[in-house]
């Protein structure tokens, strides 16, 4: 099947899921900032979406809606990668199958109401050994760095990797090969 | 649009948003403050009353509180007494396992605040938290915090700036010239 957002579309497509990711961290920051600088009490600390929606920041729904999309993103902009960044791409696309799979295990339980290990609130694999709140930010962090260094290789490709690009990252010296292969179909 | 400008419009409407919604205004919609036990807490001993507290006045008439035990009945009767913004329901039973409260709080300026959150009881109660936050005060995530923080201002340097191809890096010039020297 032709993927276009591996094409002519990848630059748009790249910039769109980086834009989601940018946002997830965004609100992450803001409720960092609302907690430790501005002083707000932690049910009034909801990020920038919590504040107008305040369910959101407990729905076991989002977090896994994110994961996913996560997982969606990386999985199907993979194919435009090139070399090096291909290979940190993938590394971020493998943290986070996993860390999809944790969120999954939490849904089911939210959904169930039935939760492993006695514990008394939806609890994923490894929060058995580790605290939920700082699990949840080191997940994002480990899928955030390769996906970061993936973007800069990406985007700032060597003379070799950007002869093989076919995407619309590919920096313009090297010509428009994309339009080839976009007819192509790749 | 070019994809710079496209970035550059996003970026403004997230701060735009942040500092909107950071700002505090008068009459914002009212929420669980804390509540005894806490989220994701286990205790050693059943507690005599499960205590919410709201940053709104609690409308008793309209509000509705379920507790329910590890062996999945009522934990207690639906009765509970409101104290402005204080809700209070006495716990009688004392079964190990988890508990679940189910809170549908109304308020007297017509907001509401509905939500679950769980404690459990155990003899020999874990010391990890189970709560359901996603920033908190430790060392370890404001190490982690500061690194995404600078990962998310190389990743918009990177998005705003222009593809062009990266330079070989010196050092391996350096040494691929000091190679061919030996």
């Amino acid at each position: 099947m032709a993927l276009s957002v591996n094409t002519r579309h990848h630059r748009a497509a790249l910039n769109i899921f980086m834009a989601v990711v940018l946002a997830h961290w965004a609100e992450h920051l803001v409720q960092a900032v609302q907690i430790w600088y501005l002083g707000w009490p932690r049910p009034q600390a909801r990020g920038v979406l919590g504040m107008p929606f305040p369910w959101l920041i407990s729905s076991e729904w989002l977090h896994y809606g994110y994961a996913l999309v996560m997982l969606a993103g990386l999985w199907l902009l993979r194919s435009g990668f090139q070399g090096s960044a291909r290979r940190w791409w993938t590394a971020a696309l493998a943290i986070q199958f996993w860390h999809h799979l944790e969120h999954l295990l939490l849904l089911v339980q939210a959904q169930t109401g039935h939760f492993i290990a006695g514990q008394p609130v939806p609890t994923s694999l490894l929060q058995l050994v580790a605290p939920r709140v700082e699990l949840h930010v080191f997940y994002n962090t480990v899928v955030f760095l390769p996906m970061v260094v993936a973007v800069y290789r990406h985007l700032r490709p060597t003379e070799t990797e950007a002869s093989a690009m076919t995407c619309s990252c590919r920096p313009h010296k090297f010509g428009d090969r994309v339009a080839l292969a976009s007819g192509a179909g790749i | 649009m070019g994809a710079r400008a496209l970035i550059a419009c996003l970026v403004i409407t997230l701060l735009t948003a942040t500092v909107v919604t950071t700002s505090p205004t008068p009459g914002h919609e009212a929420a669980l403050v804390s509540a005894s036990p806490a989220d994701g807490s286990w205790l050693a001993a059943v507690p005599p009353a499960l205590v919410l507290v709201f940053d709104g006045l609690v409308d008793p008439d309209a509000t509705h509180l379920a507790v329910t035990r590890p062996d999945g009945a009522p934990a207690a009767s639906e009765t509970f007494t409101v104290d402005g913004r204080r809700l209070t329901m006495p716990l009688p039973t004392a079964l190990d396992g988890a508990y679940s409260v189910a809170y549908h709080a109304v308020f007297t300026d017509g907001g509401e605040a509905s939500g679950t959150i769980g404690f459990g009881i155990r003899a020999n109660p874990p010391t990890a938290s189970a709560h359901h936050d996603h920033v908190e005060r430790s060392a370890a995530n404001m190490a982690l915090l500061a690194i995404d923080t600078a990962l998310f201002v190389a990743l918009l340097a990177v998005l705003l700036g222009r593809s062009r191809v990266r330079a070989p890096r010196r050092f391996r010039e350096k040494w691929v010239l000091r190679d061919i020297d030996v």
